[in-house]
C-alpha cells in the first residue's frame, strides 16, 4: 500500500497535544502505557525513555492524532519546563484513590496548570482521573472526588490501569473535548508550523 | 516536596541555559546519573523567555540592588579537614543598565489584571508602586535623564508573580472588582479607573499598554535574540537527538536591509530575485552571478586570491556589483563587519547563508514557536526522561575540592545537604568574584519592543523577519533586528515583538535607541510628522546589557578543579553553533568514549490500534514525517507555509541548475 499520495493530505489530521500531571507515584506513566499500547508493568519506575506517546484515533468521524505527554520525572520537585505546558489543547489530572495527599494536590496541580496556559474563553479541556481502584486500601472515597470535580465541572473517572478500567474512556472523554475546544478556536497558529524530522528514518516512504 | 535529593551523582549540573542543559542531556543519553538544578525558579538563565508579567518582575528584579543581608555560615561545618570549599556566587551579576519605558497611556493601565484562567479568586491587594524608571550603573557614562514623556511604570502586580513562577493558587489570573466576569479581561476597568483617557474599545486596532498587561500571558519576550540556521549545529543536533519533538518551528519570512532611511526586503532565493520588483534585470544577473560564485567560491580560487587580506566590502567593490547589491550581500546575506571581516570571511559567511536556503523556506533561518527559551528546556526533557533529576529553586552554596588531589567532590547546596558527583558543569554566573578575578568579560547590548505595526508593512502581515542595520559609524558593530508576529506565539495579536542586539561598545540604550529612533515612531502622544506616522509605534521597551562569557578561556577562572567544567551564557551571534560546541567539548573531555546525544532507541512512539487500523495509515510511520515533499517553487507565501518535511536531495548543483534556467530566461526577456 503506498505510503502516501496527494489523497492523504485530503485527510488532514487534527493534532492535539495533551498532557497528564499530578503528584509521584499515582500512576501517570501506566495510565498512559495502559492507554496507547495495553500494558502494564507491575513494579514502579519513574518514567525512563518513553516522553511522548501518540495515538491515532477517531472521534465523531474525525481522525485524531493525540501526542500524550508524560511529565518525564520532573514533577517530582516541582521542576516542570514549561515546554510541557506550551500548546496543551487538554489536560488529564491524577491521583491516587489510596493517597489522600495526591487527592489534596490536585487543586495545586490545576492551579499551577492553568497559570502556565494560555488563557481562554471557554474552560480548559480537563478531566479527573482517580487511579489504583483496584487496590482495597482506599482513602478517597468516590463521593468525595466526585463533589470536588464536580464544583470545577471537570468530569471525573474512577479507573485502573492494571486492570484497564474506564482508561480509554477517560482519554476519549478529553479528546472529544479538546477537539471541540479545538474547532472553536480562531486563530490555529499551530498548523503552520514546521516539524523537524531526521533524514534517514528507517520506515521512510519512497516518493 | 516529596523528599530530599538522592545524595549521589556522576554529574551536577548548575544552571539551565543551553550550553549546559544539552550537557546534561547527552549524560543522561549515556547513562549518566545527572542532578540538574538552577537557583531560580524558571528555566534558562539568561536563555529564558517570559510572558510580560514576568519580565516585568525579571526588570524590577535587575534594577534593584538588593542588600545580600548576613550569610549564615553553617554550611562551612560541613567541610572536613582534608576538603576546602570554592564559594559559589550569591547573586547574579550579569545584567545592567536595565531601562524600560512604556510609551502608552499608562494610566488606563492601573488596576488591569492579567486575564488568567483562574476565575473567581479574591482581588490580590492594589499596587501602585512604580518602577525605578532609570537604572544609573556607576560604569555608566553620563546617562541621559529621561525625557519628560517617557515613564516607566509597573502595572498592577500581582502578588508573588515571579517570572515563570509556580505560585500556586495566586496566581495571574485574579479579576478585580464586581462585575467582571470569571476569566474575561473586562474593559469596564479600563474605563473606571483610568484619567479621560482612551478606552480601549474606541479604535480596534489601536493597542493600548493595559491590553498588553491584560495580555501578559500571550507574550513570551525571549533574553536572548536569535535563529537557527537550516543547516546549522543546533538543527542538526535537535533532529539528531529527536529532541525536536518536543518544539515546532515558523520559517522566518523575510530578509530585510535598511539603506538610505528605507527598510527593503532582500532578495536572496532563486525565487525571490526573479520575482523583485525592486532590482532591474542587470541586477538581477549581476547578483545571481555573484551568488552563484559563492556557493562554491573555493573551486574558483583565482576570482578571489589577490584580495585575500583586503576585506570583504572591498573586495564586493571589485565585483561587477551596484552599491545596493553590495550592500544587501555585506550586511544582510554574508552579515559580516565592513571594516573587519576579511573576503574569505565574508565568502565563507555568504555561503552558508545559501546553502542553508530552501531546506525548510526561502530564508536560511528558522525560529522555535513560543520563542528561544524552548531550546533548552527541551534539552532539559530529554535529560529528565533519561532519569535526570530536575530541581529549580535551587541555589547551591559552594564546591567541596579534596584538598589531596585536587578533585571536586561535591556540592554544598543552600539547604546544608551535601551532595556527591564526579564530575561538575557549572554555569559561569554561578562563579564568585574571587573564581572570575582575572576574567575579561564582552557584553552583549539588547533592546525589545512591542510594536503595533511591522516595520515593513506587506500582505500577509505575519511575517518574521530579519534587518541588519549597518554601523554609523564605521567600526561600531551592525545591529540585529528580529521582527516577531504574533504567530510566532511571542506577542499578542495585532502586535510586533522587536528584539535588538549588538555586541556592546556602551549601555544598552546608548547603542541601540538610535537605531531604534531610525525605525520607530517613539513619540506616541506628540503631533507626529507624517514620516513619522509611517513608522511603527512602539507601545513598550526595554534595553540592558548582558554579559557575554563566550570565549573566556577556560584557565582564566582561578583555582578551579580539573573536574568542574565552566559553560558560558549567551553569546551576541546570530545563530547557536557556540553552545552546542562548548557542550559537545565539555561532554566529550568527560567521556571521550560515549556518543553525544545519539538518537533515542525508540523514536517512534506511535502506536496505532492493530484492530482498528484506519485504512490510510497501515503500516505508516509517522504521517506527518512522510508527507510529499512541497514542490521547489512552493511555499511561496509568508508565514503560511506548511513544510513537514525537508527537502530532500538540496545540492549545489541543483541550485547551479535553476540559477542558470532563471538566468536563461531573464535575458530572453
Amino acid at each position: 500500500m503506498p505510503r502516501q499520495g496527494p489523497s492523504m493530505d485530503a485527510s488532514k489530521k487534527v493534532d492535539l497535544k495533551i498532557i497528564i500531571i499530578g503528584a509521584l507515584g499515582v500512576g501517570k506513566t501506566s495510565l498512559l502505557h495502559q492507554y496507547v499500547h495495553k500494558t502494564f508493568y507491575e513494579d514502579y519506575r519513574t518514567t525512563l525513555g518513553a516522553s511522548i506517546l501518540t495515538k491515532v484515533l477517531a472521534v465523531d468521524n474525525t481522525p485524531l492524532k493525540l501526542q500524550i505527554w508524560d511529565t518525564g520525572g520532573q514533577e517530582r520537585f516541582r521542576s516542570m519546563v514549561s515546554t510541557f505546558y506550551k500548546g496543551s489543547d487538554g489536560c488529564m489530572l491524577a491521583f491516587d484513590v489510596t493517597d489522600r495527599e495526591s487527592f489534596e494536590a490536585l487543586d495545586n496541580w490545576r492551579d499551577d496548570f492553568l497559570e502556565k496556559v494560555i488563557p481562554r474563553e471557554q474552560d480548559f479541556p480537563m478531566v479527573v482521573l482517580g487511579n489504583k481502584i483496584d487496590l482495597c486500601d482506599r482513602q478517597v472515597p468516590k463521593e468525595t472526588a466526585s463533589a470536588w470535580c464536580k464544583e470545577k465541572d471537570i468530569p471525573y473517572f474512577e479507573v485502573s490501569a492494571k486492570n484497564n478500567i474506564n482508561v480509554a474512556e477517560a482519554f476519549e472523554t478529553l479528546a472529544k473535548q479538546a477537539l471541540t475546544t479545538y474547532k472553536g478556536i480562531f486563530e490555529s497558529y499551530l498548523t503552520d508550523s514546521i516539524k523537524l524530522t531526521p533524514y534517514d528514518k528507517p520506515k521512510k516512504s519512497c516518493c | 516536596m516529596a523528599d530530599n535529593l538522592p545524595s549521589e551523582f556522576e554529574v551536577v549540573v548548575l544552571g539551565t541555559g543551553l550550553p549546559e542543559s544539552i550537557v546534561a542531556a547527552a549524560c543522561a543519553r549515556s547513562g549518566q546519573r545527572v542532578l540538574h538544578v538552577d537557583s531560580r525558579n524558571y528555566y534558562g538563565g539568561n536563555w529564558a523567555s517570559f510572558s510580560f508579567s514576568g519580565l516585568l518582575s525579571w526588570i524590577k528584579e535587575n534594577q534593584q540592588k538588593t542588600d545580600l543581608g548576613d550569610e549564615c555560615e553553617d554550611w562551612k561545618k560541613l567541610i572536613l579537614e582534608d576538603e576546602e570549599a570554592i564559594p559559589l556566587s550569591r547573586k547574579d551579576k550579569t545584567i545592567q543598565h536595565v531601562e524600560d519605558f512604556c510609551f502608552g497611556d499608562q494610566d488606563s493601565a492601573e488596576g488591569v489584571e492579567e486575564a488568567g484562567a483562574l476565575p473567581k479568586l479574591p482581588v490580590l491587594g492594589a499596587s501602585g508602586a512604580k518602577g525605578v524608571s532609570l537604572e544609573s550603573e556607576k560604569e555608566c557614562p553620563a546617562v541621559e535623564s529621561p525625557c519628560p514623556e517617557l515613564e516607566s511604570r509597573e502595572p498592577e502586580q500581582t502578588t508573588g508573580t515571579e517570572p515563570e513562577g509556580a505560585t500556586e493558587g495566586n496566581g495571574a489570573g485574579t479579576t478585580s472588582g464586581t462585575e467582571s466576569s470569571p476569566g474575561e479581561s473586562t474593559l469596564e476597568l479600563g474605563q473606571t479607573e483610568a484619567a479621560p483617557s482612551e478606552t480601549p474599545t474606541q479604535e480596534p486596532k489601536k493597542i493600548t499598554y493595559s491590553q498588553i498587561v491584560r495580555e501578559g500571558r500571550r507574550f513570551n519576550i525571549d533574553l536572548v535574540s536569535k535563529l537557527l540556521f537550516s543547516r546549522g549545529l543546533l538543527i542538526d543536533l535537535l533532529i539528531k537527538s529527536n529532541v525536536s519533538r518536543y518544539a515546532e518551528f515558523k520559517n522566518a519570512t523575510r530578509i530585510l536591509a535598511f539603506r538610505e532611511g528605507k527598510v527593503e526586503q532582500v532578495p536572496c532565493s532563486r525565487a525571490d530575485v526573479f520575482n523583485s520588483r525592486q532590482l532591474t534585470m542587470v541586477e538581477k544577473r549581476m547578483l545571481m552571478k555573484f551568488l552563484t560564485f559563492c556557493l562554491d567560491y573555493e573551486q574558483h580560487p583565482e576570482e578571489y586570491q589577490d584580495h585575500e587580506s583586503s576585506t570583504f566590502a572591498q573586495f564586493l567593490q571589485t565585483r561587477k556589483l551596484t552599491p545596493s547589491l553590495q550592500h544587501f550581500i555585506l550586511h544582510s546575506i554574508a552579515m559580516v563587519s565592513e571594516t573587519e571581516s576579511r573576503t574569505l570571511e565574508g565568502l565563507q559567511a555568504t555561503k552558508k547563508f545559501l546553502q542553508c536556503l530552501g531546506r525548510y523556506g526561502n530564508t536560511p533561518f528558522l525560529f522555535p514557536l513560543y520563542g528561544q527559551g524552548e531550546i533548552p528546556q527541551c534539552f532539559c526533557r530529554l535529560c529528565a526522561v533519561f532519569g535526570g533529576i530536575y530541581c529549580l529553586r535551587h541555589p547551591v552554596r559552594c564546591l567541596v575540592v579534596d584538598k589531596a588531589s585536587g578533585r571536586c567532590k561535591a556540592i554544598v547546596d543552600h539547604f546544608g545537604q551535601r551532595i556527591n558527583a564526579d564530575y561538575f558543569i557549572v554555569e559561569d554566573s554561578y562563579l564568585s568574584e574571587s573564581t572570575c578575578t582575572n576574567v575579561c568579560y564582552r557584553q552583549i547590548s539588547r533592546a525589545v519592543l512591542i510594536t503595533d505595526q511591522s516595520v515593513l508593512n506587506t500582505d500577509p502581515e505575519q511575517q518574521v523577519s530579519i534587518l541588519t542595520v549597518p554601523p554609523v559609524e564605521l567600526g561600531k558593530p551592525a545591529v540585529c533586528v528580529i521582527e516577531l508576529c504574533s504567530s510566532t506565539m511571542t506577542c499578542m495579536k495585532d502586535t510586533y515583538l522587536v528584539h535588538l542586539t549588538c555586541p556592546s561598545t556602551q549601555t544598552a540604550r546608548e547603542d541601540l535607541e538610535p537605531v531604534v529612533q531610525k525605525l520607530f515612531n517613539v513619540n506616541a502622544e506628540k503631533e507626529t510628522e507624517n514620516e513619522e506616522l509611517e513608522k511603527p509605534r512602539v507601545l513598550w521597551a526595554v534595553y540592558f546589557n548582558m554579559r557575554d562569557s563566550s570565549g573566556v578561556e577556560k584557565n582564566s577562572y582561578s583555582g578551579l578543579p580539573p573536574n568542574v567544567y565552566v559553560c558560558s551564557g549567551p553569546d551576541s551571534a546570530l545563530g547557536n553553533d557556540c553552545a552546542v560546541k562548548q557542550a559537545e567539548t565539555i561532554f566529550k573531555e568527560m567521556f571521550p568514549t560515549e556518543e553525544f546525544c545519539p538518537p533515542p532507541p525508540n523514536p517512534e512512539d506511535i502506536i496505532y490500534d492493530e484492530d482498528e487500523i484506519e485504512p490510510e495509515e497501515s503500516g505508516l510511520s509517522n504521517p506527518a514525517e512522510t508527507k510529499p515533499e512541497p514542490s521547489a517553487e512552493g511555499s511561496s507565501d509568508g508565514g503560511a507555509a506548511v513544510v513537514t518535511a525537508p527537502l530532500e536531495g538540496f545540492s549545489a548543483m541543483k541550485l547551479l541548475r535553476l540559477l542558470f534556467v532563471v538566468m536563461m530566461m531573464l535575458r530572453a526577456i
